[in-house]
């Protein structure tokens, strides 16, 4: 065991130098048993995550700067600074979590729909909201379709998959109330949607009666 | 697949618990790690095997974490864990997706760590599973135990008592509840390590030195290193001659299973803060001020007082119904508000633990590392076995000034200390 002189205590054998105070104290390092495993900082990952983080901000700004300079005013770097965000909602949870197919779906049609109400916004100003009362339905049922056809090729997630439908009812009865407020009509699109969300909630709650409510229970517990 | 223990598939968060999903950032999510240093080398092997014997007997662990519209809850996990060679730093940031166990057990060399989320244990129950692990993996080995103490042996079923919500238990409302506003603390200035990064230093030393040396200055061990850690904190920033000086304030977590008999295996812990004030003092003065904090303000009316003021928050009615990701918001500003930053360090001590004789010829020591914390950046914990103790420093600073100082007035007072590190 070697002695610090400065600071007064032993250092471990594996260790040259003191962990306080950083003085040598050996050149000669042995085997311990108190050892702890040598690391590696930086993942493939992380590094990924930073430089598609760079190139990202480094194109807004480099379109954002050309688009400033001829036109004097940002116009249309806006539809890149989009884009840009909308590649990033669709991929970039995957970048920084563990890849989970049923996650990633949702994240990708929530892309889907922004990008329809983003069309529609610079296309006629949301004066016809062809978006909210046409393009989002049919993307949400095509995802409780996809989830559908995902949950009955694998063997797991049944459970996730009823409260999906639980949510797609909950979310179409939203959609049908801001259609009343907003536009002062019920909305077909929503009605389909809320609609297929309560059967298939109708027949879980009948044919795996238990099952579900146990699902909604441990989920909804105060 | 049911849970024979619970005949259900799944569990609320104790009282405790509930804070730590909630509160958790890139940096810090509440994972804490006892481990043992053996002997001999450990055999992958036969630590797999060890621990498939006895996950069972601890229902509360074999669990995964999920989130509920209200409320995060546990879900039970089919299939067993699988043990892994430790690769990154102590307490290494644990994925909660809501598939993976909550608790991984690690081994290098000669030590076997277990380390876990807050939420499903606290320092007790984390290490009983440890204890019970480390005995049927000794018995693997081929130690023959003829007295197991209070180890749980993994042939038991577990019992209801150990799986119960103590918080819920032990509530009395007409007791009152504790005042949670205090001053901010001094926080020593430091420069942090990168995210992901924890410096852990250990100072080992004889159990009987300490002992003799605290008695010295008439008081126990656990007030003892309390107070050598608020003298270098003290005079660290007396150091510093800042010009607004902050009350020292070490945070001592109490278990409340010695006040409120109780034998759970999950979160059953309290805290109490000593307050040192920032003007000169002499070291014999703060063990008396401290050693009087310690004795007199801890008393089992703190302790219901601190149980009621933690389940009367959960059990408000607009907070119970406020969804989950508001009560995100509003845990994450409390835990601002009235957490870590009103701390200036940690220290937590485990104590002597105590094995069967015969597996004094197979462990060498325990050892007890708190992980990353969200703002405090210095943590201290003490764990003691067979004779010598272990005071681990884990830090998210990159200089070691506090555990310097620390060890320096030990050896001062002339207890050998020999130290370690994860860091060359």
């Amino acid at each position: 065991m070697n002695r610090c002189r400065r600071c007064g205590v032993e250092v471990d054998d594996n260790l040259g130098n003191c962990p306080l105070c950083g003085a040598f104290v050996s050149d000669k390092t042995e085997f311990s048993k108190y050892e702890y495993p040598q690391i590696n900082f930086k993942t493939k990952r992380q590094l990924f995550f930073k430089i598609s983080m760079f190139i990202s901000i480094f194109v807004i700004a480099l379109v954002a700067a050309i688009n400033l300079a001829v036109n004097h005013t940002i116009s249309w770097s806006l539809h890149v600074l989009f884009g840009v965000a909308l590649v990033w909602l669709a991929v970039g949870r995957s970048t920084i979590k563990r890849f989970n197919a049923r996650k990633h779906l949702a994240w990708d049609f929530c892309a889907v729909i922004a990008l329809l109400f983003y069309i529609n916004i610079w296309t006629s100003k949301f004066s016809n909201p062809w978006a909210f009362t046409l393009g989002a339905p049919i993307v949400v049922l095509t995802w409780a379709t996809v989830l559908e056809i995902l949950t009955f090729s694998h063997k797991g997630g049944r459970s996730d998959y009823q409260i999906a439908l639980t949510k797609l009812f909950v979310l179409s009865a939203i959609c049908i109330a801001i259609s009343f407020i907003w536009l002062k009509k019920c909305e077909w699109g929503w009605i389909v949607c809320a609609a297929r969300g309560f059967v298939d909630a109708l027949a879980l709650s009948f044919f795996a009666k238990d099952r579900y409510f146990s699902e909604l229970k441990k989920r909804l517990h105060i | 697949m049911k849970n024979a223990m619970f005949d259900k598939e799944w569990f609320k968060l104790d009282n405790a618990a509930k804070i730590y999903p909630a509160a958790r950032s890139s940096r810090w999510n509440a994972v804490f790690r006892m481990a043992v240093v053996l002997k001999e080398e450990v055999r992958p092997d036969i630590l797999q095997q060890a621990l498939d014997d006895v996950i069972d007997r601890f229902p509360t662990f074999r669990v995964t974490l999920k989130k509920g519209f209200f409320w995060y809850y546990f879900q039970y996990i089919n299939e067993k864990p699988k043990i892994q060679e430790e690769k990154d730093c102590p307490c290494s940031m644990m994925r909660l997706s809501g598939r993976g166990y909550v608790f991984r057990v690690l081994y290098h060399s000669h030590r076997i760590s277990v380390e876990v989320f807050h939420s499903i244990t606290d320092g007790t129950g984390n290490i009983t599973f440890l204890k019970t692990l480390v005995t049927r993996y000794c018995e693997l080995c081929g130690a023959t135990i003829k007295d197991y103490g209070d180890i749980l042996h993994f042939e038991d079923d577990p019992t209801p008592e150990e799986v119960e919500d103590s918080f819920a238990r032990y509530i009395d409302k007409s007791k009152g509840t504790l005042p949670r506003a205090e001053a901010k603390a001094y926080q020593i200035k430091c420069q942090r390590e990168k995210r992901g990064v924890l410096n852990v230093t250990q100072g080992s030393m004889p159990f009987e030195q300490l002992h003799k040396v605290a008695k010295s200055f008439g008081c126990t061990v656990n007030t003892y290193l309390t107070s050598v850690l608020a003298y270098v904190v003290l005079n660290r920033q007396l150091y510093e001659k800042r010009s607004k000086k902050r009350p020292v304030r070490i945070q001592v977590p109490i278990n409340l299973r010695k006040m409120f008999p109780s034998v759970t295996l999950r979160n059953f812990a309290g805290y109490y803060n000593t307050t040192i004030q920032p003007v000169e003092q002499t070291f014999e003065e703060i063990v008396k001020v401290l050693d009087a904090q310690l004795k007199e303000k801890i008393t089992p009316d703190y302790c219901q007082k601190f149980i009621n003021s933690n389940v009367s928050l959960e059990k408000n009615p607009i907070i119970r119904v406020a969804p989950r990701f508001i009560k995100t918001l509003f845990m994450n500003m409390s835990f601002y508000m009235v957490g870590e930053n009103l701390m200036s360090c940690t220290f937590s001590n485990i104590g002597n633990v105590v094995t069967p004789e015969e597996l004094y010829d197979y462990i060498d020591r325990f050892e007890f590392v708190i992980g990353p914390q969200k703002y405090m950046n210095h943590v201290m914990t003490c764990a003691s076995y067979n004779g010598t103790s272990v005071v681990s420093f884990s830090r998210t600073a990159k200089d070691p000034i506090l555990e310097r100082d620390f060890f320096a007035v030990l050896s001062k007072h002339g207890i050998d200390v020999c130290v370690n590190s994860n860091r060359r």
